[in-house]
């Protein structure tokens, strides 16, 4: 109310860089001047941090640092096998699991969001666990799963399936079993609002009008979910892509992932300009398809019509 | 037995009990009302006939075959949904002919089936617009249609003109009881509008706390009330708290009144409701002498134009009288009045 | 997918869920140092290792203190943008906004080397604060989002009634809004409290070996030998877990925090 109380006349000589700066920053910061600390904490060690390493990566790696250039060789190893078979890789891994995570959880959400609201709460205590779980910890339960001396393999043994219990682990499947299982409860809650709108009046409807419930999940509630799991795949694709622990500790060494190959690079070579491109690379991939899962969700069915 | 019949259905979730004991028969061909405030289990009773919620006790029989036990979608019903769900990411058609295809039917058969419904509900030539295209009246008659579509044994409605302004709402009920004669189909409607209910049903269960505390026909229901709750919740009406005299007549304050009967297991002395109705309540100026009649003055007139309410504090109680504006009483707010209550519209219930 | 199937389903997603869970249970009461299930001899003897040991309480207090503060900054950082928006719908509350929702959109890994590089260039590497900062911006998102459910679920006309009653900017913030999205505050800071503890990457590389957390740990036992105490931290990780989300269902509307759809009264 007090700034539009007192109007300055327009700072002469004022260039349109200018009026967007006062307009677009001044004058909300002066509506709300506890927007400032954000901006701050936000601007320096966020948007900053990514401004340094873009610039970094067109730097010049030294023997055992970098040093201020610009050169686009980091980019140009894009193109080497070192590359694209680790993104090949990954690409593989994030589209199978995710998809493979979505066929456990659609119906498991559906059916969550149909329970009563005490089991409905509990259910969700239960993912919220497990999904803030640390990748480690649950890399580490599978691992005990899936090791000879006290996991599956053994009982296996015991039934008398193998003759000998081996280690199913690293492998590629205990790779992939390990991503889907990391994303189903991820899953799960990036289906969960979309579930809860579904009217339940609809696969009623549906079951007076003869559909048995399997039919009428799949004649109803799947058409009508079919954009938010699309959206759905598109955020599990983004998120299992930077996966770093899990494959670290059950993949094979010649399934390395996109972010196991940053770390590598960074930490392990101190090739840190290279690790940047990387990352700029990696962070535009997300970005595209970040923006691509909003539009999906936007035209969400359920929250419509 | 023909028709449906409903055998000591008893339907509790957890601690609550949501329908208790009911016994009901509704011959083919009827149409039904389920009338009674929220959370009397009406619609419990309903999703209990259509399957979609399981009884705890007892038994759905429909001509004869047991249905209890039976899912939903092989009960052959057909049913309009309070939210009408609609399916959104279908075509009006392709809503209509959901049950159809389930069936199997080709499509040229599906597309004169829902040329022929949309015909029935007289909205011609929708069949490719889409839901969201419609208007709340269209989607009605819609819904409507898909319930008929497989011309189901029942044709089950829960409060499917709730969403209508009042005018359409009219017009709609209206239409839906001409559509349920021409079709002949046994029909049950769940709603909380007692004038709703009136206008359509050949026969109005009024249920209340789970049970049903009345069956009838309307006029019936409305003229011999059962209990105070079915004379209060069935139009309005002058309820009096009195006390049986002999024979056919109560005592109310000092005085003694003349009424239309006396209820069962009462005895002279006993506690009583009088229920009168307002249109049979007659005002007269205070010099009127007459049987039947109490003193009292106008605390209040409504007129609305189509009728006349006077409102007249007779002591502790109030009586409303109602009147069309040809027969309306000469008197005005702060008149002293007499009240006649006319013996024969004396209706007496149990306290 | 009749009632029967539904169930069969539902157990089967849960118990596949929490079986390996489970198993790290039992194989944390061996009783000898050996990885065995079901548990060769129970002990509970492992748990008070954590304590004992320098280095896993030394993990544990830093995890501890990182989470705690993580969490404050992040709620403090998302408070002001999420009001900010909610007040005024300017571009740059808009823009603030969607800055917020970023970090948790992009791979760990990407904003673990940027800060990296970042502390690199400043000359600070290895300080416990790095990956506090670090911690309270990336997980920013989950107190922003659950603020702004909080703030949206305040109707207009409480503010309106508010302002009738003749309450300012300020007062009407600390006495009607602040009150009534406390709960969704509280929330936002168990969440990044809970994921905090259990992040690893950016607890790694902003580390860098001079301040370790208890995930880097446990990552860092693994690789040089298994000991039935990285199986007790597991378990203590879960029961922290459980206890931190069980106190946020039972004081504050979870299945909405989650984005649930509620019919408007």
């Amino acid at each position: 109310m007090s700034d539009r109380a007192f109007r300055r006349p327009p700072a002469a000589g004022r260039g349109p860089v200018g009026r967007v700066l006062t307009d677009g920053l001044v004058a909300p910061l002066r509506r709300f001047p506890f927007g400032l600390y954000p901006t701050l904490m936000i601007g320096v060690f966020f948007m900053i941090p990514f401004a340094i390493m873009f610039a970094i990566s067109f730097a010049h790696r030294t023997e055992s640092t970098y040093e201020a250039g610009f050169e686009i060789t980091h980019y140009a190893r894009f193109f080497s096998p070192l590359f694209t078979t680790h993104l090949w890789v990954t690409v593989q891994f994030a589209a199978l699991a995710s998809a493979l995570s979505l066929v456990v959880a659609v119906p498991f959400t559906f059916f969550v969001s149909r329970l009563r609201r005490r089991p409905q709460v509990v259910a969700l205590v239960f993912i919220l666990c497990v999904l803030t779980l640390s990748e480690v910890i649950i890399a580490y339960s599978l691992s005990v799963v899936m090791s000879r001396s006290g996991g599956l393999p053994n009982v296996f043994e015991w039934l008398g399936f193998v003759d000998r219990a081996k280690s199913w682990y690293p492998s590629y499947f205990a790779n992939l079993f390990g991503l889907t299982f990391f994303n189903i409860p991820f899953a799960v809650l990036v289906l969960y609002p979309a579930c809860t709108r579904l009217d339940r009046e609809l696969t009623e409807a549906a079951q007076t009008m003869g559909a048995s419930p399997a039919k009428a999940f799949f004649t109803v509630v799947l058409p009508l979910l079919d954009r938010t799991i699309l959206a759905a795949f598109v955020l599990l694709f983004v998120f299992t892509m930077g996966a770093f622990v899990t494959p670290t500790w059950l993949a094979r060494p010649e399934d390395t992932m996109m972010a196991q190959l940053i770390a590598e690079q960074a930490l392990g070579r101190g090739n840190i300009p290279f690790a940047a491109a990387l990352s700029v690379f990696f962070m535009a991939v997300t970005l595209v398809l970040s923006l691509l899962a909003v539009r999906l969700r936007r035209g969400d069915r359920t929250s419509g019509a | 037995m023909s028709g449906l019949e409903l055998r000591d259905i008893s339907k509790r979730f957890g601690p609550v009990t949501a329908v208790a004991d009911i016994n009901l028969h509704i011959p083919e061909g009827r149409f039904v009302s389920f009338l009674g405030p929220s959370g009397c289990g009406k619609t419990t009773l309903l999703r209990l006939i259509a399957g979609l919620e399981t009884a705890t006790a007892g038994h759905i029989v429909l001509d004869g075959e047991d249905l209890t036990d039976r899912p939903t979608h092989r009960r052959n019903i057909g049913m309009v949904f309070q939210s009408l769900a609609l399916f959104p990411h279908l075509s009006v058609g392709e809503n209509i002919t959901y049950s159809q295809k389930i069936r199997g039917a080709g499509r040229a058969e599906r597309r004169k089936r829902a040329d022929e419904l949309l015909e029935l509900v007289r909205l011609p030539g929708v069949a490719d617009r889409n839901i969201a295209q419609l208007s709340g009246g269209q989607r009605q008659r819609v819904a409507i249609a898909r319930a008929l579509a497989l011309e189901p044994k029942l044709f089950l409605l829960d409060e499917p003109l709730s969403a209508l302004d009042a005018k359409l709402r009219e017009e709609m009920q209206v239409e839906l009881r001409m559509l349920q004669e021409r079709l002949g189909i046994t029909t049950i409607i769940v709603t909380h509008d007692q004038r709703e209910a009136m206008t359509m049903s050949d026969e109005v269960v009024v249920m209340s706390t789970a049970r049903v505390q009345q069956m009838g026909a309307p006029l019936e229901i409305y003229r011999n009330p059962a209990s105070a709750f079915v004379a209060e919740f069935i139009g309005t009406s002058n309820l009096i708290e009195a006390r049986q005299a002999d024979g056919d007549s109560v005592r109310i304050g000092g005085q003694t009144f003349r009424t239309g009967g006396k209820p069962d297991g009462v005895a002279a002395g006993g506690d009583v409701v009088v229920s009168v109705r307002p249109e049979d309540v007659h005002v007269f100026p205070a010099s009127g002498e007459g049987p039947n009649r109490l003193d009292g003055t106008v605390t209040f007139v409504r007129d609305v134009g189509a009728s006349v309410e006077t409102f007249v504090a007779c002591g502790d109680l109030q009586i409303v009288a109602m009147a069309t504006p040809k027969d309306r009483p000469d008197v005005h707010k702060g008149d002293d009045v007499k009240v006649e209550l006319p013996a024969e519209c004396c209706v007496v219930l149990k306290a | 997918m009749t009632r029967w199937g539904k169930t069969v389903f539902l157990t089967l997603v849960f118990g596949m869920t929490a079986a390996p869970l489970l198993i790290v249970a039992g194989v944390s009461l061996n009783a000898k140092k050996r990885m065995f299930f079901p548990p060769d001899g129970v002990s509970l003897r492992w748990f008070p290792e954590i304590f004992e040991t320098a280095k896993w309480l030394e993990a544990l207090t830093n995890s501890v203190v990182i989470a705690v503060s993580a969490a404050f900054i992040a709620v403090s950082i998302a408070l002001p943008i999420a009001y900010f928006l909610w007040r005024h719908k300017v571009f740059y509350a808009k823009a603030l906004f969607v800055a917020g929702l970023v970090p948790f959109a992009l791979p760990p890994v990407i904003t673990a080397l940027g800060m990296l590089v970042f502390w690199g260039e400043i000359g600070f590497v290895g300080k416990m604060w790095n990956i506090m900062i670090g911690h309270g911006v990336f997980l920013v998102t989950l107190p922003l989002v659950m603020i702004s459910l909080g703030l949206e679920s305040i109707d207009d006309e409480i503010v309106e009634a508010a302002r009738t009653m003749g309450a300012d900017g300020r007062r009407m913030f600390a006495t009607v809004i602040f009150p009534m999205v406390l709960p969704y505050m509280v929330a936002g800071y168990a969440f990044v409290l809970v994921l905090s503890m259990n992040e690893y990457i950016i607890s790694f590389f902003l580390g860098q070996h001079a301040t370790i957390t208890l995930p880097v740990q446990v990552l860092a036992s693994l690789r040089s030998g298994y000991t039935p105490v990285i199986a007790a931290v597991a378990v203590m990780f879960i029961l922290f877990a459980v206890v931190v989300f069980s106190a946020v269902a039972r004081f504050g509307d979870l299945p909405k925090l989650l984005g649930a759809w509620t019919p408007k009264e």
